[in-house]
């Protein structure tokens, strides 16, 4: 799976327009990444990607960057 | 032969009787809550929740009263001095001693012959508690064993705080749990869990003897705008979501390898009411059909450990029980504490 396919999902999860999403936004200050989105990305990544990321990995990423990698990590290994 | 036969004729096997409930009457609707959290509409509650109310109780009333109303409700249909056993599941005590069960016996004229004990669980503590019945009714500890769960989060929760205010409702439910001589397994096996590295995602901090209340607490908002003090309900939604999603599937895949029975030997599931999202990922990660799946908490919220026995209550109204179904309940939550059974009703 490729940067732009995750950062798709990534929008789906914060309910926001597709190509909106930038990878250097800072998720505190978005203004899209709450913790209703970050419940949903969890979901999203589980059943869509069939990865089981605790919620204390995700919490360390700062960027969308962050959780991009943070993903292709999981999927590679 | 003739000894085996006479074994399991001999033996006890536990099964649910009845189950009753008790609501608060005083209902805080998204209505209402739209009017202190702007951001969140009526309608985005509902749907983020599964949730049009739920119920609170009054500054003055505890769990004890609300399981008490409970308890009568059941026990006008059965003999109270049959009672052998009271087993109160609780997270909002009377007191820190004596023991809230004992009042309760007391209240409820139960005999004084009656064991009575507290527990303190919280989503976990229905399945937690029918092992406990079962334990006692099948080793003749007790005939008839009264299972008391109740709880007061409202108490505990700071009106600014949406995260927690739109899920919580208060409540109370009685079960009464007795034995069948000679017929086949009804209620188990059992399988539980307990990770209490999780006890920072979901923990009121002061009121306990680690902190005492902090009087003029000062109120603290986090990044999402939800303000509470030190002395208030904390939950960490995403890391509890993350619990759930990776330890559920497995502990269904423990209960049902130990009751030799596979998903689709399910009939119904009814799982921990926590929150409408929360049951959609599970449903649709385990694969379980709409019919399969009981979601009850419209009207009542996450009532925490009474949510189990109201889904169930509610699937026995609806008629969606049979006789011989397996029926498997899912307890998971604060502790973390996490535990499973397999009813076969009757």
């Amino acid at each position: 799976m490729n940067t732009n396919e995750l950062i798709e999902k990534i929008e789906k999860a914060c309910d926001i327009d597709e190509g909106t999403m930038a990878l250097e936004d800072v998720l505190e200050t978005s203004g899209y990444w709450d913790s209703m989105s970050y419940i949903i990305f969890l979901s999203m990544i589980q059943q869509e990607l069939g990865l089981n990321i605790p919620a204390s990995e995700v919490a360390k990423c700062k960027t969308v960057t962050d959780l991009v990698g943070l993903c292709k990590s999981k999927l590679d290994v | 032969m003739w000894a085996c036969v006479r074994a399991n004729w001999m033996s006890k096997n536990s099964y649910i009787v009845d189950v009753d409930i008790h609501l608060p009457s005083t209902v805080l609707t998204n209505e209402e809550l739209a009017k202190d959290f702007p951001d969140w509409p009526a309608a985005k509650i509902l749907a983020k929740t599964g949730i049009k109310e739920r119920r609170i109780t009054k500054c003055y009333e505890s769990a004890s009263d609300l399981a008490v109303s409970a308890a009568e409700k059941l026990l006008t249909k059965y003999d109270r001095n049959k009672i052998g056993f009271l087993l109160f599941c609780t997270q909002s005590p009377d007191y820190p001693l004596p023991t809230t069960a004992c009042l309760i016996q007391h209240r409820l004229k139960l005999p004084t012959t009656c064991g009575a004990l507290d527990f303190n669980l919280g989503c976990s503590g229905f399945i937690y508690g029918l092992g406990l019945a079962k334990a006692l009714v099948e080793t003749d500890q007790a005939d008839n064993v009264l299972l008391l769960n109740a709880d007061t989060y409202s108490h505990y929760i700071n009106a600014k705080d949406k995260s927690v205010r739109t899920l919580f409702g208060d409540g109370a439910t009685a079960t009464l749990v007795s034995s069948t001589p000679g017929i086949a397994q009804i209620v188990g096996p059992f399988s539980y869990g307990t990770d209490g590295r999780g006890k920072d995602n979901l923990i009121v901090k002061t009121r306990g003897s680690r902190s005492e209340f902090v009087h003029n607490a000062p109120l603290e908002v986090d990044n999402n705008g939800n303000g509470r003090t030190v002395n208030d309900l904390y939950m960490n939604g995403a890391e509890i979501f993350s619990f759930t999603a990776i330890s559920v599937p497995d502990l269904i895949q423990q209960t049902l390898k130990k009751a030799n029975l596979t998903m689709g030997d399910i009939n119904l599931f009814v799982f921990h009411q926590a929150n409408l999202f929360i049951l959609k990922h599970l449903q649709k990660l385990l694969s379980i059909s709409d019919e399969k799946f009981v979601v009850a908490m419209e009207n009542s919220g996450n009532t925490v450990s009474c949510t189990i026995p109201i889904a169930l209550k509610d699937a026995m109204e609806k008629k969606r029980l049979k006789a011989d179904d397996n029926v498997m309940l899912v307890g998971f939550g604060v502790g973390y504490s996490w535990g499973a059974t397999i009813l076969k009703w009757s």
